[in-house]
């Protein structure tokens, strides 16, 4: 089952964009007011093993999948200390509705996709394939933000986590579809490999908090979705990308980036309803804007733009909870400055999949794939997770003048051509 | 505030229509084959590119295609898909690239990076280049492609799969300025066609 309730959308005065609608599903309210409200059974240690996972956690919703499953993906990380001698997790996916659409609504599903009950932090949290992974993926064009639920005892923490798939999901390898460079077992044979699950790492959860007194709370008109607008946007700037210009006159790299189309959202929160020191932040499906900066030679920076963030605070049984969610932006790009990786190649020419840019030429992708950052990127002043989660709306124009050195361009990542790649290098030699 | 126009992008899967639609072979099976244009997220992977050429000079692009079967393929064709309402010049060369390494684009045939024929050749499964060469006769006209159909046999089966890439050949009179924006239209007519928007 899955139903959805949307939250009243806004728009930026004067700035004439048109900004998200947050839709959360009501069967998630209902479905973690049924999960959370008896935390007291989470405090039940496993009786003989640190881990216990299940696909099918009841009374919780559930994702279609065959309980034999092999998972696709493996959710990793470590809870720190917890608050209880058990926790459980719960893994659920957002799903945005018509991605085509500006001014969209997103929907997060209410069907579990994986838990796991853990007596030690580490945890490892298999997410078998289902009818509801594969739509959180294709809607999200290959990208899909899990929302990671952990209550131990009266205590609870949660945050978002996009992640690009590129594990081809069970269903998918059957029919012949497979992960680039990646030939997929035979579909007639029934005892084909599982394909090996692929492996997200979780970042740091907030820290834990108290959970909210759900059964005690009764239904609240003015409570709405669940979460309503807390305080007045505000505006951040937010690194999108980063852009590499080899060293060589007369070639520039114009950096250009539509966030229509593009999905993601970013949970943090604390008890003060502030920022909290994790979390993420990304962009949603529901923006609407164009805009592009020229980088020139030499040029290594991070790519800004002015980002429009409303914070969102819970009620009912997400009372206590926040989450900020990019609602607009003010259509720019810019040189953010900063220190981006260098080549990780020590120069273009040594990645085997590079290609060669001649003087009196242009080359341009638009991107399909995103990349994720994680970590070390300072956005909103905090270490976050986020994701330029712009799969198919950022696009560089490399173009090197007539008279040039011949250059290279190539991917951060071995075994990717530059025209899959999340990031760009251009490189002499 | 700096903005310009952009083109959006839906259903992929016009891709496989309009690749088998383009096709035109009537030998191949209905079902698709090991071959594929590469793609990311569900999407193909379409790049653009124009590089200024003299007349009849060849300019080179490339495609990428991954081979989802266990065996190769065996490549018996390559045809130019073209653009319309462009000139599209005709398709002098093709070959498979070597070692990985390609072009964004480039003048002149050979290109610059090791390859191989393509007719005749094999794709190894996982991602391959198939690099092409095309030019137009006339003095000071621009060229566009849109692509490629690769036709090929595997286990004796014809298939065959259209691999998208904006390509424009300009003539070396035109600033690079010139170029550019006329990739910008053909690369839009391009992704239309890919069913990116």
């Amino acid at each position: 089952m899955r139903t959805s309730f949307t939250l009243p959308s806004a728009r930026l005065a004067g700035r004439g964009k048109q900004l998200a609608g947050v839709a959360v599903a009501s069967a998630l309210l209902l479905g973690t007011s049924a999960q959370w409200a008896p935390a007291a059974g989470a405090a039940t240690p496993a009786p003989s093993s640190t881990s216990t996972a299940s696909s099918s956690p009841s009374p919780s919703p559930t994702a279609s999948s065959s309980p034999a499953a092999t998972p696709v993906v493996m959710l990793t990380g470590s809870l720190g200390t917890l608050p209880a001698s058990t926790a459980v997790i719960t893994v659920r996916a957002q799903i945005p509705e018509s991605a085509a659409a500006v001014g969209s609504t997103m929907n997060m599903d209410a069907a579990v996709l994986g838990t796991e009950t853990i007596t030690s932090p580490v945890f490892s949290v298999p997410v078998p394939d289902s009818a509801t992974l594969q739509q959180a993926e294709s809607k999200g064009h290959g990208i899909v933000n899990f929302l990671i639920e952990v209550m131990s005892g009266t205590s609870e923490t949660m945050e978002f986590v996009p992640a690009t798939l590129t594990a081809a999901p069970v269903s998918a390898t059957a029919s012949g579809t497979s992960p680039l460079g990646s030939p997929s077992p035979s579909p007639s044979s029934a005892s084909a490999p599982a394909t090996p699950a692929q492996q997200v790492q979780v970042p740091a959860f907030p820290p834990f908090r108290a959970m909210a007194a759900a059964a005690s709370q009764a239904a609240s008109a003015s409570c709405g979705s669940g979460f309503n607008p807390d305080g007045p946007e505000y505006q951040e700037t937010t690194i999108i990308g980063e852009d590499h210009v080899a060293n060589t006159p007369g070639v520039t790299d114009t950096f250009e980036f539509s966030t229509e189309n593009d999905e993601t959202v970013g949970v943090a929160w604390d008890e003060s309803g502030q920022l909290s020191a994790s979390g993420s932040v990304t962009l949603t499906n529901s923006l609407s804007t164009t805009g592009y900066h020229t980088f020139t030679q030499g040029q290594v920076a991070y790519v800004g733009d002015d980002t429009i963030y409303q914070e969102y605070a819970g009620c009912l049984w997400f009372a206590g909870d926040y989450y900020t969610e990019a609602v607009g932006s003010e259509d720019d790009v810019f040189n953010d400055g900063g220190s981006p990786g260098t080549n990780p190649w020590g120069g273009c020419e040594n990645d085997p999949l590079h290609v060669t840019l001649q003087g009196g030429s242009g080359w341009n992708s638009d991107k399909s794939t995103a990349h994720t950052y994680s970590g070390g990127v300072s956005i909103l002043g905090v270490g976050v997770n986020t994701s330029d989660g712009f799969t198919q709306d950022v696009e560089h124009d490399y173009v090197s003048a007539e008279g040039s050195k011949t250059t290279y361009i190539c991917a951060e990542d071995a075994n990717v051509q530059p025209s899959a790649a999340g990031i760009l290098y251009s490189t002499y030699p | 505030m700096m903005t310009r126009p952009r083109i959006r992008r839906c259903c992929a899967v016009l891709t496989l229509t309009a690749a088998l639609a383009s096709a035109g072979c009537g030998s191949s099976p209905a079902s698709p084959g090991p071959l594929q244009e590469a793609s990311s997220g569900g999407e193909p992977d379409v790049a653009g590119a124009f590089v200024l050429v003299d007349q009849g000079q060849a300019a080179d692009g490339e495609v990428y295609v991954v081979n989802s079967a266990h065996s190769p393929v065996l490549v018996t064709g390559v045809s130019e898909v073209a653009v319309p309402g462009y000139p599209s010049g005709s398709l002098q060369h093709t070959a498979i690239t070597k070692t990985g390494a390609g072009v964004a684009t480039a003048r002149g045939w050979p290109p610059p990076v090791p390859v191989r024929p393509a007719i005749g050749g094999t794709l190894p499964p996982g991602l391959s280049q198939i690099v092409f060469g095309f030019s137009g006769p006339r003095a000071g006209q621009d060229y566009a492609m849109a692509g490629v159909t690769i036709t090929y046999k595997y286990h004796g089966q014809a298939y065959s799969v259209t691999a998208w890439t904006a390509e424009a050949a300009c003539t070396m009179q035109d600033p690079e300025a010139a170029c550019e924006a006329y990739l910008a239209k053909v690369n839009a007519r391009v992704e239309k066609m890919a069913g990116l928007s």
